[in-house]
This record gives structure tokens, sequence and C-alpha cells, in this order.
């Protein structure tokens, strides 16, 4: 779907694939004058339709506040932000919702399920603000919960769910609009090694076999080995895996 | 996000958190009931002092003149009081000519009388006989019976003499025509006698049929009783409507057909406003409960806000419109006002029906055989007026706390614990 998306100055070349974000010169600071923190720093990135990008860095280095940037959960200071074409940074309160609901996916470190829905209801959440009816929502969220490999829990509370079952809600969540991005803020921080092994897997699966592009943060060097570029980050400023070391990776 | 969609989660919102919900709702409940009941004692009580007023012959009498508004003569002939007594809501007209004083003959008693010619006559009470059903017939106050030292019973059906002219003098009425020319007699006989209570003989006036009367009159012009009348009008016609409520409107209509009227249409507008007051003083007393419910409800809402902080950041996340989520906790606020609101209404209902079963039997055991007013009125017009209090005040106890929640930024939102 992204393929007529519009690219940057170096879409003449036609081995690189479209861009699907793009930050150009993004700073966030928070406060003022002496209690001024810089949450990100003059960011530049490309992300590319259809890459599995791992960001990394120490806390507070700015990697939430970045994922947060793309997903319209947080506004820039300065700088341009871009998302499949579209300029998000100067979206209203009303069409930054929309955009978080059709254009991305979250997927948190602790879940965000709301504990007093069923697991369907949870799934199909996004479709009801986007006005689906209560029939197509429940057929849908359900055949997503099954792809996520959890078709026997539609009626269970998320607090009677394991960790692992609780992120595949999630990430069914995420999914369920079909959003061309999917932003995850370390997905596995929260799980054991082995749901996070499958949770991983399923991220995986979902970046290769829907094109999903997929941002992901990880404090985990096994994990970000998955992923088909990494960004490290520090202080607010990318230090490495921005575009200009794309055509090395690729 | 669909309406049926914002209805169903708010629903599920108030259902977990049910104590909390009734208790809020009970607050609503108690102040519409409030308010409903002491407005509805504020109608009623008008409305039994309007229905007692309104029996009162001063204030459904319109005093029609013989002259315009602005003091120029203006006969009201007979074809007028035609034109008058079909105005809608005229109960009774009764035509009224000045007299001079007349001197009554009873066997070899003479006494000289104020006399007034008034058809049909209305006086009353008798002590014995009727109004007279025959154009001769006269009515005699009490006085004149004692002092001719007779029974009124005795007096009725006795012909008598009705003398007019310059030697009928010096009862000193206001108002009175004076006759110039020869005495002159006139047969006719007592039909009734009215009781004018412990009067001097001579303060309270003999009546005559307005025809009678302007038989005498018209004798000294030497016209007969009809060309006087359709000569010269009546002095003045009675109109009675029959309702004080309707007062005014006839006495305007009348008013349109050039006379000068005068009423008393402006005290029951006294009573009304006297009781509008009061009833707008019970209300605002009644609000005070309301305004509690209101503060009650914004107090509710904003704890629910900020349990909720995380899930409304959660729902922001996931895309919610800022509309939908004002929406969610309008509807939690609305929907407790209609709970509460139809509670009280129930609640008022009961007290009334009650308060006015009290109220007959204690009408009853003062006055048995009055017929019972209600003490509480409740309108289906106060119903809704209280539902719409209801439902209004619980917005206005939602409106801060979903700004509130409207306002919060997502990721603060989901970082709250």
């Amino acid at each position: 779907m992204s393929s007529t998306a519009p690219q940057s100055t170096l879409s003449a070349d036609p081995f690189r694939p479209p861009v699907s974000v793009s930050l150009n010169g993004v700073t966030r600071a928070y406060g003022l004058g002496l209690s001024r923190v810089v949450a990100l720093d003059r960011v530049t990135v490309e992300i590319f339709d259809g890459e599995f990008v791992a960001v990394m860095g120490p806390s507070g280095s700015g990697k939430s506040t970045l994922l947060n940037v793309i997903g319209a959960l947080d506004r820039p200071s300065e700088g341009r932000v871009s998302v499949e074409g579209r300029d998000i940074a100067t979206l209203d309160a009303r069409e930054a919702a929309r955009y978080r609901r059709r254009s991305v996916g979250f997927i948190f470190q602790s879940f965000n399920l709301l504990p007093r829905l069923t697991v369907l209801e949870n799934v199909a959440l996004p479709l009801m603000f986007e006005g689906v009816s209560s029939g197509e929502r429940k057929s849908r969220a359900a055949r997503v919960l099954s792809d996520v490999g959890l078709a026997e829990r539609l009626n269970a509370r998320p607090a009677t769910l394991s960790g692992g079952e609780k992120q595949r809600v999630a990430i069914a969540r995420a999914l369920v609009n079909d959003p061309p991005v999917l932003l995850a803020d370390e997905p596995t921080g929260n799980l054991d090694s082995r749901s996070a092994a499958s949770v991983l897997a399923l991220i995986l699966e979902l970046n290769q076999a829907r094109g999903q592009t997929v941002i992901l943060i990880t404090h985990d060097a096994q994990v970000a080995s998955h992923a088909s570029r990494t960004i490290q980050m520090r202080d607010g400023r990318v230090v490495t895996g921005d575009k200009d070391n794309v055509d090395a990776a690729h | 996000m669909r309406p049926t969609d914002t209805f169903g989660l708010a629903l599920q919102n108030l259902r977990r958190t049910r104590l909390r919900t009734t208790l809020s709702a009970l607050g609503v409940a108690i102040g519409t009931a409030a308010v409903v009941a002491l407005i509805s004692a504020g109608q009623g009580f008008q409305s039994i002092a309007v229905a007692r007023a309104s029996t009162f012959g001063s204030l459904t009498g319109i005093t029609v003149a013989a002259e315009s508004d602005g003091g120029r003569p203006l006969p009201i002939r007979p074809a007028t009081v035609q034109s008058l007594a079909a105005i809608p809501h005229v109960a009774n007209i009764a035509t009224v000519l000045q007299m001079p004083p007349l001197r009554l003959q009873v066997g070899a008693h003479a006494l000289d009388l104020p006399t007034r010619a008034q058809s049909p006559i209305t006086q009353g009470p008798f002590l014995a006989g009727t109004a007279p059903a025959s154009a001769d017939g006269i009515v005699i106050p009490g006085s004149v019976a004692r002092s001719l030292g007779e029974t009124p019973g005795a007096l009725v059906g006795r012909a008598v003499t009705l003398t007019a002219g310059g030697t009928v003098c010096c009862t000193t009425t206001r108002d009175s025509l004076t006759l110039i020319g020869p005495d002159r007699t006139f047969p006719a006989q007592i039909a009734g006698v009215y009781n004018d209570g412990n009067s001097q003989v001579g303060s309270s006036a003999m009546l005559t049929s307005t025809e009678l009367g302007a038989t005498i009159v018209g004798s000294f012009s030497g016209s007969t009783a009809s060309q006087y009348i359709d000569h010269q009008g009546y002095s003045t016609v009675l109109v009675q409507a029959d309702d004080a409520r309707q007062t005014a409107t006839v006495a305007a209509a009348i008013k349109r057909q050039g006379y000068r009227v005068s009423d008393r249409a402006d005290l029951l507008a006294q009573v009304h406003l006297v009781f509008n007051i009061i009833t707008a003083g019970l209300a605002a007393i009644g609000s005070i409960a309301l305004l509690v419910a209101a503060i009650g409800i914004a107090n509710t809402m904003i704890m629910t806000v900020l349990e909720r902080t995380r899930e409304i950041g959660i729902m922001k996340a996931l895309g919610a419109e800022p509309g939908s989520i004002r929406w969610l906790f309008l509807f939690e606020s609305a929907m407790v006002g209609i709970l509460g609101g139809v509670v009280g209404i129930f609640l008022a209902v009961g007290a009334t029906l009650i308060g006015n079963a009290g109220f007959a039997k204690f009408v009853q055991s003062q006055d048995p055989g009055n017929a019972i007013a209600n003490l509480f009125i409740v309108s289906p017009v106060l119903v809704a007026a209280g539902m719409a209090m209801a439902i209004g005040i619980s917005l206005v106890g939602g409106a801060i706390p979903s700004r509130r929640a409207v306002r919060l930024q997502p990721l603060d939102a989901l970082r709250y614990e």
C-alpha cells in the first residue's frame, strides 16, 4: 500500500525501496531555560517500507521519544516527521487520533490492555473508535487473534493470561486495523526468555508475511540481531544506523 | 465512534462502580424530588388561592359605564347589551338604570326610599319571596319590613304604590336622579324581601326591574319604557365573567367596543404574582439540593477520570478521538442524571400523593363536605422540567471532568500509575 508513497530526493535511485517513515532535523525538548531537557536532538532518520528496524541505546537516550513522535503521541519541538508521505507534526488532536488509529499500531512493554474488557473486546477497541459495527468488529478481532494463536482465549480477561499471551493480545490489537507501521517499545522487556522468543518470532513473521514496517526498541542485542537494521541512539542523537549506513546494511 | 458504542461503554463503566453511581444518582434524585415537590406545592397553593379568589363576585364583575374611555357619553342601548352578552366567558349581564328616590306606600304607611332599577335583580339573599317574575315586581330591603312592623313573609305578594316626583325627597343617596314635576304614582307588588342586615331604614335601596324603572322615569318626558331605554340607554351594565381568570379578557373585549370599564382583575393578577414569587422562592430552596447534587456528580466524575487516567491514555493511543472521550464521560453523567431524575420524580409524586391525601383528611376534619383541592399539583410540564433539570445539572457536573479527560495528554496518561 505504500508503494505510491512520495519519496525523498533519493528516490531517483531505482534500487531504493520507498520511504515509510522519515524524520528530518527533529528536536524534542522539554522545559525551558536551565531545566531544559533535550530528548531528541536534530534527529534525521529514514526508514523504508517493510523494514524491521531495531532502536537501541541506554535509557534516556531518546528511544521512546523517537517512537512517540513517530506515533503522534508526542509532538516534535522542531523538525519534520513524515509517515507514509504525510506530515504528522502538524496534526491537530482529532487528526492525530485518526492517524494513530489507521496508520500505526502500538505495542507497549507493559501491554496496556484494559483489564475489564475481554481479550476480544480489547482487540476490537481500535475498530470501535473507527466506527466499525459490532458484528464486524468481533469477526475481525477474532481473525487477528487466531493469527496470533489465541483463538481459544477470546473471552478471557487479561488478568488470567500469561505475560506472553498478553503481549500477543496487544500485538493483535495493534494489527487489527492493518496499519502500515508497527511501533514496539520493548515488547519483550517484561517477558521471560521463552515468551520473549515467541513474541519476537511473531513480530518477525508479521514483518515478513504482511510487509509491515516495524520499529522496535530493545535493550537486547539478541533481539536486535533479528532486525534488518539497528539504530543506535545516545543523548538524543542517532549514533549509527541512520540512512548513511543503510547502503552498507543492504 | 458510534453513539451506541459510547453509550454501551459508559453503561459498562457505570455498572463497574455500582455503589458510587447509585449514591450520585441518589443525590440527583433527592434534589429533583425537592424541586418538583416544592414547585408542585407552590402551584397547588396558587391554584387553591386563585380558585377561591375566582368565586369572589368582585373579581369576576366588570362595570360598564355609559361613556367612552375618554369620558364622552356613549349610550348602552339594548342592542349593545346583546353584543356584550355574546362575548365569550360572559356568564351574566345585568342592566342598571339610575333612579330617583321613590315613595313606597304599603297600606297606610309611606316611606321614601333610594331606588335602583336593575334587571335581573341579583340582590340577595332573600328573607322571603324571590326576584320578581313580572315587570311590576319589586324587592324591598328587610329594614323596610322591620320599620313597617311586618314579617317579610307577610309582605310578599302585597300590592303597593310607588310615587315619583318633586315631593319625594331627601333620602340622601348618591348618584340619584332628581325629577321635577308633579307626583305620579305607579302600581307595583312586592315580590321579595332581601336581607340587608341591621341597616337603618332608608340606607338600603328598593329594587325594581329596569322596565318598571324606565316606565317611571320615562313618564316624566312622556315616553314609554322602551322608548326611554332606546333613546337614553342604560346607566351602567354589570357584566360577570364565568371565571375570575377570564375577567381581564372579557373587560378587554368590552373596551374594544369603546366603553369605559372597571374591574378588579388586577387583584387576581396580584394573587398570581404573590404565588409566583412564593413558587420561585420554593424552587430556589429546592435548587440548593440540586446544586449539591451537581457538585456531587462533578466530584464523582473527577474521581472517575482520575481513576481511569491510564485507561484514557490507552484509548487515546489506540486512536479514540477527543469527541469520543468527551461523550463517554458526558454520557456517564447524563445517565446518572436520568437515573436520578426518574427516581426523584417518583419520590416527588409519591410524596405529593401522600401529602394530598393527608391534606384532604385535614380539610375534611375542619370542614366536612368541602370540595377538596389538591395541595400539591404535579403537572406533566413540571415532570418534564424536573427530568430536564436532572439531566442538565448532571451534564453541568460532568462538563469539567470530561474536559479534563479530553485534555489529558496521551503520554502523560499512559505513564500515570
